[in-house]
């Protein structure tokens, strides 16, 4: 299953990224735009899952699992996108805030929280098991952001 | 000119305390998010303070607010802590800095503080003592803090817009006066004043990268669809995949407005979408 495929991947990504592993991008301006090209990615799944949660949508387990495939394929190479030098964009901005850098431990460990809510979602198979996990998924994204995003511009 | 005025015993009202108003209040005010504890292994849900507060003049670190006689509130009087919440008067007479959001806490009942300090009295007494703030020439900036007050600290309480809903001055209210929304939503002056003509407007974030947010005009520019739209993001914030309520401080923001009733957060919700 493709979902499997590509979290395993990703979990490998995340557990190397303390490291420094060497960069997959040409650019800054390239690690940023495919940052946030996933994080885009990872919006259109939360407000597809969102409304399904709230009654909005009816709950689609089909749905459910093609908007988490998107959102993998966006974020396949999340973990190559983050080395020293990608800290400033030439052309693009970032919120990325140089704790990322600073503190890699806390990064990484907000990270892997997500993941482990995301992977549990990912197993939920009818609409009680997706309501129970959820809530958590927006949570692992809400830690990072906390800590590491910078407010808007 | 600069010497601090503090409210008298005649300004405290009759009253019984309401110490569940008090916790509700408490989250509505936000003070757990500066008050809480520095120490990596206390108890991140107690106000003993020390966390440090970084903030464009200094690092501050947030006093103990919890009954312990020597290193908290057990030993302030009712007077002595509206004058604090109120007017910025320390238990000493000295002029406190506003990184202490007193400049809205100004706007509330006295009820409503003396409901506060009724709730910290019930939690348990913690010994942390006070750290001094660190930031220059101390006393002389205590001083000077004398004439900004004089300059604008406007010291009227909230008052209730009759043309508007119950529900609407309850949003009113939470979102000037604990809520202390404007200390970063409103733009401040060369003097770090709140631009008054500018009231919500958004404004450079205190962190020293990116804005924070206006509150004007939120549907008609689409941060929200409706009332209900920013009334579950309050509440809920990025569990339910609100994202914008996550960075900047706001987390912790969201965080407090989630342990109030469902009504308050309409309250505030319905405020803010009002705001042109």
């Amino acid at each position: 299953m493709a979902l499997w495929k590509v979290s395993k991947i990703a979990i490998a990504s995340v557990l190397l990224m303390g490291l420094g592993a060497t960069s997959a991008y040409a650019s800054a301006d390239d690690a940023i735009k495919g940052r946030q090209g996933c994080m885009k990615a990872s919006g259109k799944m939360m407000e597809e899952l969102a409304a399904m949660f709230k009654g909005e949508k009816p709950y689609d387990a089909v749905a459910v699992k093609a908007v988490m495939d998107a959102h993998d394929v966006a974020c396949a190479d999340w973990a190559k996108w983050w080395g020293e030098d990608s800290q400033k964009g030439e052309t693009l901005k970032t919120r990325a805030k140089p704790e990322i850098w600073t503190d890699p431990e806390g990064f990484k460990a907000a990270g892997e929280a997500f993941y482990g809510k995301y992977v549990a979602l990912g197993k939920s198979t009818d609409e009680a098991s997706f309501k129970a996990a959820f809530p958590e998924v927006g949570n692992g994204c809400k830690g990072c952001h906390d800590k590491f995003r910078a407010p808007e511009e | 000119m600069s010497a601090p005025r503090p409210l008298t015993a005649a300004a405290l009202p009759a009253h019984t305390a309401d110490p569940a108003n008090g916790q509700r209040l408490f989250h509505a005010a936000g003070c757990i998010s500066c008050h809480k504890a520095g120490a990596k292994d206390a108890d991140a849900a107690f106000p003993s303070g020390g966390a440090p507060f970084k903030t464009p003049i200094g690092i501050f670190y947030p006093p103990n607010l919890t009954p312990d006689a020597e290193t908290g509130l057990g030993q302030w009087s009712d007077l002595e802590f509206v004058n604090a919440v109120k007017r910025g008067i320390g238990r000493g007479g000295a002029h406190l800095i506003p990184a202490f959001p007193y400049t809205s806490y100004a706007k509330m009942r006295t009820e409503d503080v003396l409901d506060i300090k009724a709730y910290l009295a019930t939690l348990r007494p913690v010994v942390s003592p006070a750290r001094e703030v660190d930031i220059p020439a101390g006393f002389i900036l205590r001083r000077g803090i004398g004439l900004w007050k004089w300059m604008g600290f406007d010291t009227a309480e909230w008052q209730p817009d009759p043309a508007q809903s119950e529900t609407w001055n309850r949003g009113s209210y939470l979102v000037n006066g604990p809520g202390h929304c404007a200390e970063c939503h409103t733009p401040r002056n060369f003097f770090m004043a709140r631009d008054a003509s500018r009231e919500f407007a958004g404004g450079p974030h205190p962190e020293g990268v990116g804005k924070v947010p206006s509150l004007r005009n939120l549907e008609g520019r689409g941060r929200y669809k409706d009332v209900k739209d920013l009334a579950q993001a309050l509440q809920f914030g990025e569990t339910l995949g609100y994202e914008k309520l996550s960075s900047g401080g706001m987390a912790a923001v969201q965080m407090n407005l989630s342990k109030l009733p469902e009504e308050d957060v309409a309250a505030i919700a319905e405020y803010l979408m009002s705001l042109k």
